[in-house]
């Protein structure tokens, strides 16, 4: 598949664009250079032409016209730009007094001022610029300057000039497919690539090489697009696996309870007691329906927007405040210590909802009589909350598999609970971009929530 | 109270049809946003129960917002199987009184009808609350049983007021948490149950009949009659 058609192509555009701005910029070049050479030769010659014919005039006016005749014979045989100059005197009868022009153009004579003509001189046709000057007895004087030279000058310069804008114009061309060339094999990496990717090979990659052009930048960020979105699809898969398992199985067992109690011989006494069983079931499946949904949430960053400023103090407290009652009825001591006034940004419900999944998994765990400590305190960048209990922890291989979806120790099968609390944490941590560490500290575990602290000197 | 129920899914049509007639009141339903819409614009109600997704092009947010555009400030519960914060929130913006999430427990969304009813009714605060023999005065914040007062924590206090402000309703724990302690979460400790356990050994004191009941999968009441119905004042 290719990648667009020639004439809408971007680089295609780019590279005309520049052609013709370089084409542009030679004639430009080119028309300054012109007037600078050619334009002031001709303005010079007409500025001679005239001061030697005021010269003249004045040599006339002086000393007569034989002065003038004897003059012209002077300059005619001086050896001097005998190629070029051009003089002629005629009398008030139009007849030649001196002069070396064979034959004259009679609108040259008959009017005064500067004349471009054929003329003919030394048995040949060329073009000259005439300066007539008409004397009070209708005698007239002809100043001029073979042009010849001049012109082959102009068309050698207009002929280089020519040459010159057609090298502009091969190079422009040139230097737009080359630049075209480049740009499309780039981009034809990018597009390969995303094509593949579309049509779902996700784990192609667009190869980055050891550049750090702008499209080694491109790719990189397509690049990582691509990884997050490998990692969501893989994420996806193993979660529809996760409720399959984990929701057929208490649906299973919803259906085999009202069914035994339809089919039994005391339906009339089961069936009350199975529907409430089936409801209490069915209940808690919603719950995991509902931390799924919160799992989905935080992990789509959505809630990123209802972030503000959070002191842990008050939030602990009333945490705290909130468990006391329950953990004096279990004989758990539970105490929190806050150092300094750690604060970070964060949703609060989110974070109270987090801290609570921790209490209540070591009010699980760690059982009766444990000793349960809830801390929050600041270190450099990173605020650090945690939660210590002294309860037989997490065995360690398990430790690390603890935050995935539905994963539960098979130590604690027994106890009430669906393997997404772990979850929830991890994916509201990642929501607040902290980091989440569990470590056995044997007696006990230990969740440690680093968050990023807020800079409260500037909001 | 006339009530008009828009829900597509006929079986938890027929199961909140039944349970609000039970519960004395009059229902009609219907089963498409057309209908509903036509029904809604036309008749007078004292209550809508509105699904948030119909089908037939309109949808149940575009009911909602069609009535609040003509005024119509009849109480609506809005209920849906979008349970996100974002989708609760517009269907509050787009004028829905209460929102509920399906699945929901029948109770539940009875106490959360006579609540809308209740509040439409828009009576005046009362300067004392009171079931059977216990009373509270909210300015003072000071609480009574039979004429003795009963000493409790700010958060005691809290949650009694909050149970007898909404006497005769079911109140969720959801609910309790989120009105005293301004927490959104659903924790897995029984942590309102020990508190409200707290209360009740002190409202209740020297063998006074017990006021506060736990109702089964969904919350507490209060009432002063075991059947937990309203109790005049």
């Amino acid at each position: 598949m290719s990648l667009s058609d020639f004439r809408h192509s971007v680089v295609f555009r780019m590279a005309a664009g520049y052609g013709v701005l370089l084409l542009l910029s030679v004639v430009l070049i080119a028309a300054v250079f012109y007037v600078g050479t050619a334009g002031i030769l001709r303005s010079n010659i007409d500025e001679q032409l005239h001061s030697h014919l005021r010269h003249l005039v004045q040599e006339e006016q002086q000393h007569g016209r034989g002065a003038l005749a004897s003059d012209i014979h002077d300059l005619l045989t001086d050896n001097q730009d005998t190629d070029t100059e051009i003089y002629l005197l005629l009398d008030p009868h139009g007849t030649k007094v001196i002069g070396n022009l064979t034959a004259w153009p009679n609108a040259a004579v008959a009017t005064e001022g500067m004349h471009q003509l054929e003329v003919d001189r030394l048995d040949r046709h060329s073009t000259s610029r005439l300066l007539t000057h008409r004397f009070a007895d209708g005698s007239a004087l002809l100043v001029g300057r073979d042009m010849q030279d001049v012109r082959t000058l102009e068309h050698r310069i207009v002929v280089a000039f020519g040459i010159g804008g057609l090298l502009a114009l091969l190079l422009a061309g040139g230097g737009a497919w080359l630049f075209r060339s480049q740009l499309q094999r780039q981009l034809k990496a990018i597009h390969r690539t995303t094509t593949e990717v579309a049509a779902g090979r996700l784990d192609r990659r667009i190869a980055v090489g050891r550049s750090r052009d702008e499209f080694a930048i491109v790719a990189g960020d397509v690049n990582d697009m691509l990884d997050e979105i490998e990692r969501l699809m893989d994420n996806t898969r193993q979660v529809s696996n996760a409720i399959a398992h984990d929701l057929r199985t208490p649906l299973g067992r919803v259906r085999a309870a009202l069914e035994q109690a339809l089919r039994s011989p005391q339906r009339d006494t089961r069936l009350p007691r199975d529907a409430q069983y089936a409801i209490d079931e069915i209940d808690s499946l919603i719950t995991v329906l509902d931390k799924m949904l919160q799992i989905a949430e935080a992990e789509s960053g959505i809630r990123r927007g209802s972030f503000e400023a959070l002191p842990l103090d008050t939030l602990l407290g009333d945490l705290i405040e909130l468990y006391q009652p329950a953990a004096e009825l279990r004989s758990i001591s539970l105490r929190s210590t806050v150092e300094g006034d750690p604060c970070v940004v964060a949703d609060r419900h989110l974070l109270a909802g987090v801290l609570a999944n921790l209490l209540d998994n070591a009010f699980k765990y760690a059982g009766a009589g444990a000793h349960v400590l809830m801390t929050a305190a600041q270190a450099g960048d990173w605020v650090c909350i945690s939660v210590q209990d002294d309860g037989p922890g997490i065995p360690e291989p398990a430790l690390a598999r603890a935050t995935e979806r539905f994963f539960r120790v098979d130590s604690s099968r027994h106890q009430r609970g669906n393997g997404l609390g772990l979850s929830i944490v991890a994916a509201v941590v990642a929501l607040h971009r902290g980091r989440l560490t569990l470590q056995n500290t044997s007696p006990g575990l230990r969740v440690a929530i680093e968050l990023p602290a807020a800079n409260l000197s500037k909001p | 109270m006339r009530c008009l129920l828009i829900e597509d899914d006929i079986p938890t049509s027929d199961l909140i049809r039944e349970g609000l007639a039970d519960a004395g009141h009059e229902v009609e339903a219907c089963h498409d946003g057309a209908s509903g819409l036509s029904r809604v614009s036309n008749e007078r109600w004292d209550l809508v129960v509105l699904d948030r997704m119909l089908p037939g092009g309109v949808d149940g947010l575009d009911i909602l917002s069609t009535m609040r555009l003509r005024d119509d400030r009849t109480p609506v519960l809005v209920l849906s199987a979008l349970s996100s914060l974002d989708e609760r929130i517009r269907g509050l913006r787009n004028g829905g009184d209460d929102y509920l999430t399906k699945p929901f427990a029948l109770d539940e969304m009875l106490a959360r009808v006579e609540a809308l009813a209740r509040r439409a009714g828009q009576r005046p605060e009362p300067d004392v609350f009171s079931v059977g023999d216990l009373t509270l005065e909210p300015r003072t914040r000071r609480v009574f049983r039979n004429g003795l007062l009963v000493s409790l924590q700010p958060r005691e206090y809290q949650l009694l007021e909050y149970l007898m402000r909404h006497q005769g309703e079911v109140v969720t724990r959801k609910m309790l948490l989120a009105a005293v302690w301004g927490f959104h979460f659903d924790p897995e400790t029984n942590v309102i149950d020990v508190q409200m356990s707290r209360l009740r050994t002190k409202i209740d004191e020297n063998g006074a009949p017990p006021l506060i009941r736990t109702v089964r999968g969904v919350g507490f009441t209060i009432g002063a009659h075991d059947d937990g119905t309203h109790v005049p004042e």
